[in-house]
């Protein structure tokens, strides 16, 4: 096994092992996947960071964000998230595999992938009611 | 000055019309108390007066009078915050894909929301600015005049993670008789001389430098 593969085999621990999360997906066609595409009889996992820093655009200095970032497995994913599109994500509001999840949407931000190792980087948004 | 109650007249006349308004339309005036206020509301949308900038026109009849006309400008900072929104419940109830992915399709994004209600909350600030019936922001017939909004820009909106903020302002301008008051200084020293005139005579003067009427 080259070394890409051996990474990306990796993810399996590094991303949805004990660190993992449950994540729910939906898709803009309205399919859920809850599940794993590798492991389908396991919830579909990732590694989920509640903070995460950018660059102030009027400052140009770096702050933090209360705002979380999830990163996926590719190769666990029935469809991948591109730009553009709008996608419903489920997940819990606190580090706890059995908390409550909460509905945020995927939109705006584009994911950042991983294409060279097979992860995918999302940037939920926690929406408001219309 | 004429122009501090000129600008606590408009703080008060957009803050009781902003109460009127539609719920979801409503801001906050920074300075205006409202007797009951939504936090919720409180968090989407502020305004602010500012005094800016003003022009004193020197005339020949003001040149050593004691009423100075006074062109005031106010700078009216308007801030909106919003994330993005969309059916959510229906997002979180639909029991079919079809139901989701219609939910997912009325979602817009927190930089679109925040320019759209912008728009709403300048429209709404103009209107009550502009209004006839606001031609002297309750104060009376006369206390100002020539009111006029003359610009206003919007700057660009500023993501703070998922809220993004947009700001804007515009100007608005007046004209104020200024009264001059003087002000009231450090009483001056007395004095107490003796004064001699060409014939010899002398005369005793005393008083207080700075006052008339001193003997």
């Amino acid at each position: 096994m080259n070394l890409r593969k051996r990474a990306e085999a990796d993810l399996e621990s590094s991303l949805e092992g004990d660190w993992g999360l449950p994540v729910i997906l939906t898709d803009p066609d309205g399919v859920e996947q809850t599940k794993s595409k590798n492991n389908p009889d396991e919830d579909l996992k990732g590694q989920i960071l509640y903070d995460h820093r950018v660059i102030d655009s009027e400052t140009g200095m770096e702050r933090t964000v209360n705002t979380p970032v999830v990163t996926l497995r590719i190769s666990s994913l029935d469809r991948v998230p591109k730009d553009g599109e709008k996608w419903g994500m489920q997940f819990p509001l606190v580090p706890d595999p059995d908390a409550p999840k909460t509905t945020f949407i995927l939109i705006g931000r584009p994911p950042e992938g991983g294409a060279s190792i097979g992860f995918i980087r999302l940037y939920p948004q926690l929406p408001e009611q219309d | 000055m004429q122009f501090q109650i000129v600008r606590d007249a408009i703080v008060s006349v957009l803050g009781a019309s902003a109460g009127a308004l539609p719920t979801e339309r409503q801001f906050r005036v920074i300075g205006y108390q409202r007797q009951a206020e939504d936090a919720v509301t409180a968090l989407v949308a502020s305004v602010q007066i500012f005094y800016n900038t003003a022009a004193f026109p020197k005339s020949g009849g003001t040149f050593i009078g004691d009423s100075v006309k006074h062109n005031a400008e106010f700078r009216i900072e308007m801030t909106v915050a919003k994330r993005s929104k969309g059916d959510l419940s229906g997002l979180e109830n639909a029991t079919t894909e079809g139901d989701a992915a219609t939910a997912l399709a009325t979602f817009f994004e927190a930089a679109q929301v925040v320019d759209i209600y912008m728009d709403q909350l300048w429209s709404d600030v103009w209107n009550i600015l502009m209004d006839a019936e606001n031609e002297t922001y309750g104060l009376p017939t006369g206390a100002l005049s020539s009111r006029w909004i003359e610009s206003f820009q919007k700057d660009q909106p500023s993501p703070k993670g998922e809220i993004v903020i947009l700001t804007a302002n515009a100007r608005l301008s007046c004209s104020v008789d200024e009264e001059v008051e003087g002000i009231t200084g450090v009483p001056g020293s007395n004095y107490d001389v003796t004064l001699t005139d060409i014939n010899g005579d002398t005369e005793q003067k005393t008083g207080v430098t700075g006052e008339l009427g001193g003997s």
